[in-house]
């Protein structure tokens, strides 16, 4: 036997001692009291297909009549009388929180199809009527919630994998001016090779370059992250602060409160903001001196541009303190 | 025009990405301010500077720019110029101001009269 074979059957025996005879029993039994005639459960078994049923008397169990017992009751010619003459009282059951694999075993050495199953054990209070085929519905119904979970396990893996492969972490320290621009770079490498259409690649890396110069420039430094998702590109900008005083200003193209050190180098015209939002289908910012400045900037990839109408970029008014420029 | 012909008509200097000198030229900026130059929508451009620091080749990369002119004969810095040949962006020194290496490139943009086709409807129906 192969390795493989013998832990699907370790599984099976596992489950089996798992399964509690309640979980797999029939909890509707059709019961006929101790004067019923064999006829009349022949009739019944007839009509419902069932191979046996249980005779109750008063609530308590006291015997089961199959289809062989009617049929002995043929032979004998006593069909058309009461059962109680001549069932067989020595009954047996099986508890209902014990395995189905008790029950398994109880088929097995006495040869039946079916077993009352009583509420505790010595009890014979009926609560239901198992069958082997019973438990086998329920085993594959369990097998097959197991297999759904391994399946939706191994697709949130799959997931999980894909989302590292599109996920981009930069941190960004303040007045790293030299390295200004890499995580820019480096997110037009990793979106171009993912097959991200090059005009929309230069609208992430324009605002990775412009979010990513604004953390070098204006604050005590932060992070950025990219992801790439099925219908977009997401940007997240957040340094630690100062914040923005004014966000309506700074969102003004030409606004800046940038030195001539950062002049001199190229930046702090005041676009920087202004340069995002326009590069953004979908545009968000916040600013507080407690939590700093964050920037969402959403660019949608062609099978969901449709659907960007009507989605307009947005400022948060609120939340802005200390003075800054961007 | 290509990157050869603006070096020519410049009179510029190469200082690298010779390989690139085919490359298509369709369009011009020209500024010291890399935040308007990312606003430009254009692609294929000459990105004109008096700027020599590595952002002017970090823009042009991301704006997918075909070369860098730097004017009045400056140094790009030594960072600029790796990047550059790491990006395969060329750089061109030019003797010449901004205003003047934008008035040459301007009227060497400009088709010429007897190139521009006449035919108000060129299809035809």
């Amino acid at each position: 036997m192969t390795q493989f074979h013998e832990r699907q059957i370790r599984l099976v025996h596992e489950l089996m001692y798992q399964i509690k005879v309640r979980e797999a029993m029939t909890r509707e039994v059709v019961t006929f009291p101790p004067t019923a005639t064999y006829r009349d459960i022949q009739l019944c078994l007839k009509r419902s297909r069932f191979s046996g049923t249980p005779i109750v008397d008063e609530g308590h169990l006291v015997g089961i009549v199959s289809i062989d017992d009617i049929i002995t009751a043929f032979d004998r010619g006593c069909i058309d009388e009461p059962i109680q003459l001549t069932m067989t009282r020595e009954l047996v059951t099986v508890p209902q929180n014990y395995s189905v694999i008790a029950a398994s075993n109880l088929f097995h050495k006495y040869g039946f199809g079916r077993l009352p199953v009583v509420s505790r054990p010595g009890s014979d209070d009926l609560v239901g009527i198992i069958t082997f085929s019973d438990i086998l519905s329920h085993l594959l119904l369990k097998i097959n919630r197991i297999a759904e979970r391994v399946e939706a396990h191994e697709r949130r893996l799959v997931a999980h994998l894909d989302q590292q492969r599109d996920h981009l972490h930069f941190e960004i320290a303040p007045d790293g001016f030299d390295r200004a621009g890499v995580a820019a770079t480096l997110t037009k490498r990793r979106l171009l090779s993912r097959g991200v259409p090059a005009p929309l690649v230069r609208r992430v890396a324009v605002i990775c370059y412009e979010a990513e110069m604004n953390i070098i420039l204006h604050s005590l430094g932060g992070f950025m992250d990219v992801d790439l998702l099925p219908d977009r590109v997401e940007v997240t900008a957040a340094d630690e602060g100062p914040g923005i005083a004014d966000l309506e200003k700074a969102m003004q193209p030409g606004f800046t409160t940038a030195n001539e050190k950062i002049r001199a180098l190229g930046f702090g015209a005041g676009m920087g903001l202004p340069n995002i939002k326009r590069c953004a289908d979908q545009f968000h910012i916040t600013s507080s001196m407690e939590a700093g400045t964050e920037l969402q900037a959403t660019v949608l990839l062609p099978s969901a541009v449709p659907t960007a109408a009507g989605v307009p970029a947005s400022v948060s008014p609120s939340e802005k303190e200390v003075a800054h420029d961007r | 025009m290509t990157v050869g012909d603006l070096v020519q008509a410049l009179e510029g200097e190469v200082v690298c990405g010779e390989e690139h000198l085919g490359r298509a030229v369709n369009a011009f900026a020209a500024s010291d301010l890399l935040s308007d130059v990312l606003a430009f929508e254009k692609q294929d451009y000459a990105l004109l500077t008096g700027l020599t620091n590595a952002q002017i080749v970090r823009t042009a990369d991301i704006t997918g720019a075909s070369c860098i002119v730097i004017v009045r004969n400056k140094q790009p810095q030594p960072a600029a110029v790796a990047l550059a040949q790491a990006s395969g962006i060329p750089i061109i020194m030019a003797r010449c101001t901004m205003f003047e290496a934008c008035a040459l490139l301007s009227r060497l943009a400009e088709p010429h009269d007897d190139a521009v086709p006449r035919t108000s409807n060129p299809s035809g129906t």
